[in-house]
């Protein structure tokens, strides 16, 4: 077995969107996602992508505004008689103020509409960049500093959704001592078929934060539940996937077929949260076969636990 | 003469002007939006590379 080592993960960016993660440097033209601040070629600062974007769509603004101005500047200057002036003066001016308010009114959809552009545009150098990192990620890998290369890939991962990346990312993870505090992931990294690392990883994360059992997760249990039983102590895998499962309600009524399948390996305390859930919403329907299934198994293992007593 | 083609002219450009960005605000484009298209751009790529 794999000797595994104690790390602790550098903290992540938290972002609302993804391209917020994603730098440039205006110099050099390449594009980061990773947490360097400055660029590695030329020292310059990285900026976001979106305030770059945002300055280009303020300077086309900013020239179609001066063009409108030449215009009227123009009709000014080539006024013959006083009312062509008085009419160039007044009409130029009123057309400014309209630019300035219909800038002001309908301005941020034009920001949104050029950085979509902008993106677009820039798709294949933002795709080098990533290319780029995941090479570093072979020279860390070859360099022994497995704890970096998950770092990289785990950032790389919010812009590339791939087995193959999930899969990198669960073979460093499974080089690690698993903790609580640690800044762990687990349905990033369902993959689309099976993959025994992946189960690996699934029995160590789930003993330390069963919080991150979500419904990809107990969607991927009930899928390859058959390979996961070959698997050593598989049934005790799927026991506590499905212990974690009852932390809310609405994974209890959707896996109760696991659930009920599962229960003899379900450990004691899930058991009991799950009688008191059986013994809430036991009348209600579709609850029948779990509440009976939830009697059954307190009936024969917790007969005389005191915890237990006149729960159901 | 002069002086009114330039107006008409100004007039023209601030015209097109905001029906551009009328139709920008129409497309509605929320940033979550553009956020799954560079996902989707970087991903789809990769697919068909």
């Amino acid at each position: 077995m794999r000797k595994k080592i104690g790390v602790l993960f550098r903290k992540t960016r938290k972002t609302a969107h993804t391209f917020e993660r994603l730098q440039t440097c205006k110099h050099c033209h390449t594009y980061h996602v990773l947490w360097e601040t400055h660029c590695g070629e030329c020292g310059r600062e990285y900026q976001p992508i979106r305030s770059i974007a945002a300055a280009v769509t303020h300077r086309y603004a900013q020239s179609r505004f001066l063009l409108l101005a030449l215009f009227v500047s123009l009709a000014v200057l080539f006024a013959k008689t006083l009312p062509q002036l008085l009419a160039a003066c007044g009409i130029g001016l009123l057309l400014l103020v309209l630019f300035f308010l219909i800038q002001k009114k309908y301005g941020s959809y034009e920001r949104d509409g050029q950085f979509l552009a902008y993106i677009t545009q820039e798709q294949s150098a933002i795709r080098q960049a990533l290319v780029r990192h995941l090479e570093d990620v072979g020279a860390d890998v070859k360099a022994g500093r497995i704890k970096e290369a998950y770092e990289k890939t785990r950032e790389i991962g919010h812009f590339i959704q791939s087995d193959t990346i999930k899969i990198r990312k669960i073979m460093f993870l499974n080089h690690f001592i698993l903790r609580k505090d640690m800044e762990l992931e687990l349905d990033t990294l369902v993959t689309s078929t099976y993959d025994k690392d992946f189960v690996e990883y699934l029995r160590e994360v789930v003993k330390v934060q069963p919080s991150l059992v979500k419904k990809s997760v107990l969607e991927y249990v009930r899928r390859y539940k058959p390979y996961i039983l070959l698997q050593e102590n598989g049934g005790q895998l799927i026991g506590q996937v499905a212990g974690a499962a009852l932390r809310m309600k609405p994974y209890v009524e959707q896996y109760q077929d696991l659930i009920i399948e599962f229960l003899d390996y379900i450990p004691r305390d899930r058991l009991l949260r799950l009688a008191k859930l059986a013994r809430t919403h036991g009348q209600e329907v579709g609850w029948e076969l779990l509440y009976a299934a939830t009697k059954k198994q307190v009936d024969t293992h917790y007969t005389f636990d005191p915890d237990f007593a006149g729960i159901l | 003469m002069v002086t009114y083609n330039l107006l008409a002219a100004a007039f023209f450009l601030l015209g097109v002007r905001f029906f551009k960005l009328l139709r920008l605000k129409r497309r509605n484009l929320s940033t979550e939006d553009i956020d799954e298209q560079l996902c989707a751009l970087l991903n789809e790529k990769r697919k068909r590379r």
